[in-house]
């Protein structure tokens, strides 16, 4: 059983923060740096691909490389716990992207995010995907 | 000490030298004792202090010390994540 302050930090919410002209970065280092960010922080292997891959695509290998030591470091400072998927997660992100009609946008990644949520209890989820705002999920409060 | 190259108004610079001269000092040592006055007062201390607090905060926390790690880039970056499974 995972703290109710827990919090799941999307691929939109680190990229928002680490790249100082986004159009969410003040938002975003406003939470980032608010008490709610001080509590268990989450994020999973697929999240680190996707936000990887969009750096590597915008700003080259060095910053993406750069963004993986980082996340590595706070796990072993354990400020972030990187939640491993394996194949029941997936069957299960699986069935709930069937709830959901194509076409739309929501990825194999945003629903293994709700999945993973739903199994460790993280009621929070931080992202400025609008997607999720769709996804009927029970106790799922979204940051900002 | 460390060597810093500053651009001033030309006014302003005219008028240090001035003191400098005064004083029979070197125009260097009449901007910091400026730099001293200036840092020790109160507002511009507390500032100096929160700022430096907030420093030893972000040093000490991985995730804080991320706040634009990489700098300028994209300005859509993170509302066009989904981008990365298109052709």
């Amino acid at each position: 059983m995972i703290d109710h302050k827990s919090v799941f930090i999307d691929s939109s919410a680190w990229i928002s923060y680490i790249v100082t002209t986004d159009i969410n970065h003040n938002k975003a280092t406003n939470i980032f740096f608010s008490q709610q960010l001080k509590s268990a922080l989450f994020i999973s292997i697929f999240i680190i691909s996707e936000t990887i891959t969009k750096i590597r695509k915008t700003l080259g290998q060095k910053s993406a490389t750069m963004l993986y030591r980082q996340f590595l470091k706070a796990e072993r400072k354990k400020r972030l716990t990187i939640l491993s998927i394996d194949r029941k997660i997936i069957e299960e992100a699986i069935l709930l992207l069937q709830k959901y009609p194509t076409p739309n946008t929501f990825s194999l990644t945003d629903a293994t995010n709700i999945i993973l949520m739903q199994k460790y209890n993280i009621p929070v989820l931080f992202s400025f995907d609008r997607d999720f705002k769709r996804f009927k999920a029970r106790h799922l409060s979204i940051l900002p | 000490m460390k060597r810093l190259q500053v651009y001033l108004p030309e006014e302003l610079l005219y008028d240090l030298r001035l003191y400098a001269k005064s004083r029979n000092i070197p125009l260097a040592e009449t901007l910091r004792q400026a730099g001293k006055e200036f840092s020790h007062k109160p507002i511009i201390k507390r500032t100096i202090n929160r700022m430096k607090a907030k420093k030893k905060m972000v040093e000490k926390d991985p995730i804080l010390a991320m706040a634009g790690m990489l700098g300028p880039g994209p300005t859509d970056a993170s509302i066009t994540v989904d981008d990365i499974y298109d052709d």
